[in-house]
């Protein structure tokens, strides 16, 4: 992978141990990664940042992660998403935000690091930055 | 006076000539009217003459109209006659000479003239004008007609046309009719009857013998026709027959209770209504209805007999009624019953046959304790008891009153009883739902509350294993770790993958789930040694969540696995199925040659956290199963005996290839 070319992932997970060894594990597989603990903290990061790819939990405080999700596709289009939960809540929030026009994809935590990186390295690989 | 005589004389004489000419002129007309000869009348009015001219080209009509079969007739302005055919001549029974000249309403009765004037003013004014109504024949007979009144067009000054139907043989016709319809109708009602319905001529034989007879009394229908039903059926009658007959007569029908005598001999007692029918000849017959009553009376005459208040309840009853008598050992134990009566719906409720006088113990041996307890309990002390309890000798549940009949030493106790093994069996599927439902609800719960934890563990453990720094020994710990976590991810997610997988079903082939599924068992299959073989027919797709689908068929496929030990056979088929509402459906049908389940195990089977796999088991798998496939529609069933291996069979209601076009396959 060329340094030039380093991936920015941003983690977003209320549960600090979750979004840090999820950034570590990022950062060793050669992405630049950074965790943050709300939708709110994600924000200004992305603003400031502009990351290729955000991964967050579902369900927060304040801002979850679907909520987070859709204003990053409004404002940051290029901005790939991918959710992941633990929660069979997170059933009926998508199922909302689907009648609104917005489809998302959400892996059952847990997700095995293996089968993470393998999905965030497909979906970087098919950013649509890079195809438009 | 010979000279005012004589000259009165010549004077009649005169008046005769004249009348006599008039009538020779008048027939004259009529018959040159009838031969089409002439083509005006003029007739003399109080309106002065009137002309009516008949053209030569209407002679074909004026044949018509005398050979028609209705009545004509064409009259003035002012309801005079002015001509008629023969046919209404013949009709009212007067000479056409006293028709022509008549106004027209005379001809018809009192009670029809006004109706008829109404007509006549509605077809003045140029109304079709059509009624039924009745004219008044020469001997006062009333003759039922139908009449047209129409305005003749062109005709100057205005004629009207008057046809008229004769109704009398349509009438008779339409009476006759009804009769036979009616007659007909009764007698298919009859031959369907349980009744013994029987039809005999006044004085003759019996004509009509049905079903209900047949049965009853053992004579077929060749042997009864044309007997004389007293003599056939030996009949004693509660009172002289001469004294039936004339009230029959009188009042057209008779009822009362007959004795008769059945083929074989035995005595019948029947509730009897005869009544007198009266076919279109006049001819006299009898229908007699007759119903067995002879069970009623034997219970009648056994109420009468016996003690009179308990027994009223016999018969009437839904439920069950027994009166026992129960029997002590010499320590005042209750040891046994017997009955000693039972009601008709006894038999419905209990499912015994043929109880009288036999002993409870010998009827069910497995027959719980506490009913000998409690009706024993009863018999000693006269305390009347109210309860619920199950016999599971019978297999049903029982609300039951008893009390005891006659004195302390009567030992008998009456018992009033209804089988409530319906409501409990809903009653406790109740309860079970509810435990499942809230189960289910507890473990998703705990479920997710570890997922959380489970991703950080897992996260930590990766990073210690992709450590450079990680010896090879801390490697194969972290290893260990990974598997168990794995194991535990797969039982959570065992639980909740329905809940949380994508709810939007789409158009699935079977056939592709299932070999999916297949490619990644086969290395699993093989090294234990089982044999796979599949059938798979030509079927529609279903509408369902394929990893729902794939973790219906994963479970089931699994199980038969885990029962079968080295060389075991699975069967998996898919075919066509009709499921709930008799749909189309597909069913998909895993069976295996293994170890097979035990009754008790078959019950349960379907309930959280219930396994025979005590150490690899969740008890979840097929709790999962059946969740998915009832929220799918579809229908899970099982079939299996210890040592014979299970027969599991899920069917999904299918979408047939045209819908399917049109759902798509989105989603």
């Amino acid at each position: 992978m060329k340094t030039a070319m380093k991936a920015r992932i941003l983690v977003v997970d209320d549960e600090p141990s979750i979004a840090d060894t999820l950034a570590i594990i990022f950062q060793r597989a050669g992405y630049v990664a950074t965790a943050v603990y709300s939708g709110e903290e994600a924000l200004p990061f992305i603003a400031a940042h502009q990351p290729s790819l955000v991964v967050a939990d579902v369900i927060m405080p304040g801002l979850d992660g679907i909520a987070l999700a859709r204003k990053i596709r409004t404002i940051y289009p290029t901005c790939q998403v991918l959710l992941f939960s633990g929660n069979a809540e997170t059933q009926d929030l998508l199922q909302a935000a689907q009648q609104e026009g917005y489809s998302f994809e959400v892996l059952a935590k847990p997700v095995p690091p293996p089968q993470m990186l393998a999905k965030v390295a497909s979906l970087l690989g098919q950013d649509p930055s890079s195809i438009f | 006076v010979t000279e005012t005589i004589s000259k009165a004389s010549a004077e009649l004489a005169r008046e005769n000539e004249a009348l006599r000419a008039q009538l020779a002129e008048a027939q004259e007309v009529i018959r040159a009217i009838q031969s089409g000869d002439v083509d005006a009348v003029v007739v003399s009015g109080a309106q002065g003459e009137q002309i009516f001219t008949l053209k030569g080209a209407e002679y074909a009509y004026r044949a018509l109209v005398e050979a028609m079969n209705e009545g004509a007739a064409t009259l003035g302005e002012d309801g005079i006659v002015l001509y008629c055919n023969q046919r209404l001549s013949d009709l009212l029974g007067i000479p056409l000479e006293r028709i022509i000249g008549r106004p027209a309403s005379q001809l018809v009765g009192n009670e029809a003239r006004q109706q008829f004037e109404t007509l006549f003013a509605d077809a003045l004014s140029g109304d079709a004008a059509k009624s039924e109504l009745e004219l008044q024949s020469s001997e006062g007979r009333s003759i039922p007609v139908y009449v047209s009144l129409r305005e003749m067009k062109g005709d100057d000054p205005t004629a009207l046309c008057m046809v008229l139907t004769d109704l009398t043989e349509q009438k008779k016709n339409n009476e006759l009719l009804a009769a036979e319809e009616a007659l007909r109708k009764q007698a298919e009602l009859l031959k369907l009857s349980y009744d013994a319905i029987i039809v005999w001529r006044l004085g003759g034989g019996i004509e009509s013998w049905n079903i209900g007879a047949e049965l009853l009394y053992g004579f077929t229908e060749c042997e009864a026709m044309g007997r004389v039903t007293h003599e056939l059926l030996k009949t004693i009658h509660p009172k002289p027959w001469s004294e039936i007959e004339a009230e029959l007569f009188e009042k057209g029908t008779w009822e009362g209770e007959l004795r008769h005598r059945a083929r074989d001999g035995r005595e019948i007692v029947v509730s009897a209504r005869k009544q007198i029918i009266r076919d279109v000849n006049g001819t006299r017959r009898v229908l007699e209805t007759n119903r067995d009553i002879t069970e009623r009376k034997r219970i009648e005459l056994a109420m009468r007999q016996s003690e009179a208040r308990y027994h009223a309840l016999f018969g009437t009853l839904i439920e069950g009624f027994c009166i026992i008598e129960v029997i002590f050992d010499p320590f005042n134990r209750p040891i046994d019953y017997r009955f000693l009566e039972v009601n008709p719906a006894f038999e419905m409720q209990t499912g015994l046959h043929d109880v009288q006088g036999k002993l409870m113990r010998d009827l069910a041996q497995e027959h719980e304790e506490h009913w000998f307890e409690i009706y024993g309990k009863v018999a000693l002390t006269g305390e009347p008891v109210r309860f619920e309890n199950e016999a599971k000798a019978l297999d049903r549940w029982y609300d039951v009153s008893a009390y005891r009949v006659g004195g302390p030493e009567s030992r008998k106790v009456a018992i009033l009883f209804n089988d409530i093994t319906e409501r409990r069996r809903a009653e406790q599927a109740l309860i079970q739902s509810e435990k499942l439902a809230s189960v289910g609800r507890m473990a998703s719960t705990i479920a997710h509350e570890i997922n959380n934890p489970l991703e950080t563990v897992g996260n930590a453990v990766y990073l210690a294993l992709t450590d450079p720094g990680c010896s090879p020994e801390a490697k194969s710990y972290l290893k260990t770790a990974v598997e168990e976590l794995d194991r535990v991810t797969h039982i959570t997610r065992q639980t909740l993958a329905f809940h949380r997988e994508n709810t939007k079903p789409t158009l699935i082939d079977l056939r592709e789930s299932i070999d999916s599924l297949l490619i990644f068992y086969a290395p699993r299959l093989k090294a234990r040694g089982i044999e796979l073989e599949k059938r798979y027919a030509e079927v529609d797709p279903i509408l369902a969540t394929g990893g729902e689908v794939r973790q219906v068929i994963s479970n089931l496929l699994t199980n038969s696995m885990d029962a079968l030990t080295r060389n075991g056979k699975i069967h998996i088929r898919i075919s066509r199925s009709i499921v709930r509402n008799g749909a189309q459906g597909v069913r998909v049908t895993i069976a295996d040659t293994g170890s097979g389940i035990c009754p008790e195990s078959l019950k349960k089977i379907f309930e959280p956290f219930f396994t025979t796999k005590e150490v690899i088991g969740t008890g979840l798998g097929l709790w999962v199963t059946r969740q998915i496939v009832e929220k799918h529609g579809a229908t899970i069933r099982v079939r299996s005996k210890p040592g014979k291996g299970a027969v599991f069979s899920v069917a999904f209601p299918s979408v047939s290839q045209g819908n399917g076009e049109r759902l798509g396959e989105r989603g």
